[in-house]
């Protein structure tokens, strides 16, 4: 492997992927590195942080694979919310939120502010959201529940029943807290799952959904 | 009163002192210092409180607070994050094109408005570079510190920009027009040069390898990080039309009409904040920064005590008996300001050496002495990374930041990494002063 990456790599990924989501940065990792190395370049950054990122790891893979990397559909999840008045999104996955669009008016939409990635500027993350989005501290989740309230969340792979997702999540859903929502929705952006041990994510079991699209 | 002479200038020199020691508790310690001035004034018969009060230019406060507003009302117009993208992506993430590139547009914005409020909407973005780019220590030390001296620059550079050039404007001193004709060109002369002596002399860059990769990889986070934050034209609006209006009645109305500089501010701040209804309310009754405000008030009134004691007449009368020519005497005067603003910084400063300046004028043309003052001022902010506001703020925000090496060793912004930016700007822009009061001097 004669390509060679940039040092900075690394921490270039963890401050997009804290921001951006793990999917969201891989994607913009893998077309950029493509776009200017071609292959060789993809495969040398799979070889270099894919231990440390396994979504990075995934997505870099796909690329090799030639499966192109497509935004995510958000037809299903759409239809996974239909009927909620507030939506609570716990975890940060740009494409998938800019895929998802604004609610229709009636839906309030809340995104936690609770990351356990990094460092975020979460005026920065709302500024980019279409429609009124509200940042709600984690001591404030439970104005948020209700008969027509739910909770939305990204997957990393979903396999012998139990889902990777971002640690955030567990910290939210405990037993007390899973009865306050009406729905408890797990977006799967990473269908195939991780290849190698899923460092930064935690398995949630299936049972602790109501839904996963 | 020989007495007083002693006391209040004592009172006034140990509360800089301690602010400058403890930055943390500066707003209670030049608080308490102001009420301890006054009661000291009483105790001796200097003055009355009354009179005290009396002999504080509100005009100032309340120009730099409408100017502190309308600046909160621009960030809400989220202005500063895509103009920093903009300016990031113009200079292609190399190191240096972004140190100059940023440089500039932050002298840009401080002449404008208040710098605090740019820097802490601007600095993310440049910290994204920083964080995400191949970028070593020195780079980020010169490229951080460059930013501050321009944030200095640019508010000498107009009469808004920064208290001093606001004191100078709202107490009468110069005309809008006249400081800036001259202000302007002489920060723009100290900042190309700092320019010339960063890339030419101290080259952060050094043996360091272009790596278009990593430049690429950083342009695209900032993009996605910043993809739909877009200009909010309800607050922009309203604040960009009050600013250029301000500007033009401070530019061109008659003085002879008696609309003063801080009534301009005064309406042009409302009519900006009225145009935003509630929001304008509740932007005034909870964002408003009070701190600036307190503490050059209570600057003002420990000055205003000295003042009545009969010091600055005093010093002012030995500046002018020193055995030298007048400009001589002004260059030693520019040589203190510079230094002893480095050390107590801005505010303090000019709130207390404008009295002997005033002195100066009566043998040197006004636009020399004052000019050189504002200039010699900005050259003490930019010694220390303590003499200017935004260098504190600066420094939690990158420490926050985590900035680390290509090595993955921290990379720190305090006091001892900002002293060779902050010596060569030192020299840099005082050199310039000098040399504006030498040749204007006549």
């Amino acid at each position: 492997m004669t390509v060679s990456l940039p040092a900075s790599l690394d921490r270039a990924y963890h401050v997009a992927a804290a921001e951006l989501g793990f999917s969201s940065a891989a994607r913009l990792f893998v077309s950029e590195t493509e776009a200017a190395l071609g292959a060789e370049g993809v495969e040398a950054l799979r070889h270099s942080l894919g231990r440390r990122f396994p979504v990075l790891d995934a997505v870099a893979a796909m690329a090799l694979r030639g499966e192109s990397a497509a935004l995510p559909d958000a037809a299903a999840a759409r239809e996974a919310l239909e009927g909620l008045t507030r939506v609570l999104v716990v975890g940060i996955e740009a494409d998938a939120l800019d895929a998802l669009g604004p609610l229709p008016p009636r839906v309030k939409t809340g995104l936690l502010m609770h990351r356990s990635v990094g460092v975020v500027d979460w005026g920065r993350v709302a500024a980019n959201l279409e429609g009124d989005w509200e940042l709600v501290p984690m001591d404030d989740y439970q104005r948020w529940a209700g008969s027509r309230a739910g909770v939305l969340t990204f997957a990393y792979g979903v396999a012998g029943g139990v889902a990777h997702v971002s640690p955030e999540y567990l910290r939210l859903i405990g037993g007390d807290t899973r009865s306050q929502f009406r729905a408890l929705i797990a977006w799967d952006l990473l269908p195939g799952g991780t290849e190698v041990y899923p460092r930064w994510l935690a398995e949630a079991a299936l049972d602790l959904f109501s839904t996963v699209v | 009163m020989p007495a007083a002479r002693v006391l209040l200038p004592a009172i006034l020199l140990c509360t800089l002192v301690a602010q400058a020691v403890a930055p943390r508790m500066r707003l209670l310690i030049a608080l308490s210092g102001a009420a301890l001035s006054v009661l000291a004034s009483v105790a001796t018969r200097t003055a009355t409180p009354g009179q005290l009060l009396a002999d504080v230019p509100y005009g100032v406060l309340l120009i730099l607070a409408g100017l502190g507003l309308l600046a909160t009302l621009m960030a809400e117009g989220r202005v500063f994050g895509p103009m920093a993208v903009r300016v990031a992506r113009a200079a292609e993430a190399r190191p240096q094109r972004v140190r100059f590139a940023f440089a500039l547009a932050m002298y840009v914005v401080s002449g404008l408005v208040n710098n605090l409020t740019a820097l802490v909407l601007v600095l993310p973005v440049l910290l994204v570079l920083l964080r995400t780019g191949d970028v070593r220590a020195p780079t980020v030390r010169w490229t951080l510190g460059l930013l501050l001296v321009a944030c200095n620059l640019g508010g000498a550079a107009t009469p808004i920009g920064d208290f001093p050039a606001i004191l100078l404007l709202a107490r009468g001193s110069m005309t809008f027009g006249a400081y800036l004709m001259r202000a302007l060109p002489m920060t723009a002369v100290a900042l190309a040069t700092l320019f010339a002596v960063v890339h030419f002399v101290a080259r952060p860059e050094r043996g360091v390898a272009d790596d278009p990769l990593a430049r690429r990889l950083s342009l695209a986070v900032v993009g996605a990080l910043h993809r739909g934050v877009r200009p909010q034209r309800g607050p922009l609006v309203p604040s960009v039309v009050a600013l250029g209006a301000m500007l033009l009645a401070w530019s061109f109305l008659p003085a002879s009409w008696g609309v003063s500089p801080d009534l301009v501010c005064w309406i042009g701040v409302c009519a900006a904040l009225l145009a935003r209804g509630r929001s304008g309310e509740r932007l005034l009754r909870q964002r408003f920064d009070a701190e600036p405000v307190l503490f050059l008030f209570a600057l003002f009134v420990m000055v205003a005590a000295v003042k009545r004691a009969g010091v600055f007449e005093a010093l002012g009368a030995q500046v002018l008996a020193l055995p030298l020519a007048p400009r001589g005497r002004l260059a030693v005067f520019l040589l203190s300001a510079g230094l002893l603003t480095g050390i107590f910084s801005a505010g303090p400063g000019m709130a207390a050496l404008l009295d002997v300046a005033e002195a100066l004028t009566r043998e040197l043309p006004g636009p020399a002495v004052y000019v050189g003052l504002a200039l010699s001022v900005c050259a003490g902010s930019s010694l220390f990374l303590t003499a200017a506001t935004s260098g504190p703020l600066a420094q939690s925000l990158v420490e926050r930041a985590g900035l680390r090496d290509p090595q993955g060793e921290p990379v720190r912004f305090g006091f001892a990494d900002f002293l060779p930016v902050g010596l060569v700007s030192f020299v840099v822009i005082q050199t310039v002063a000098l040399a504006w009061g030498m040749l204007s001097a006549g």
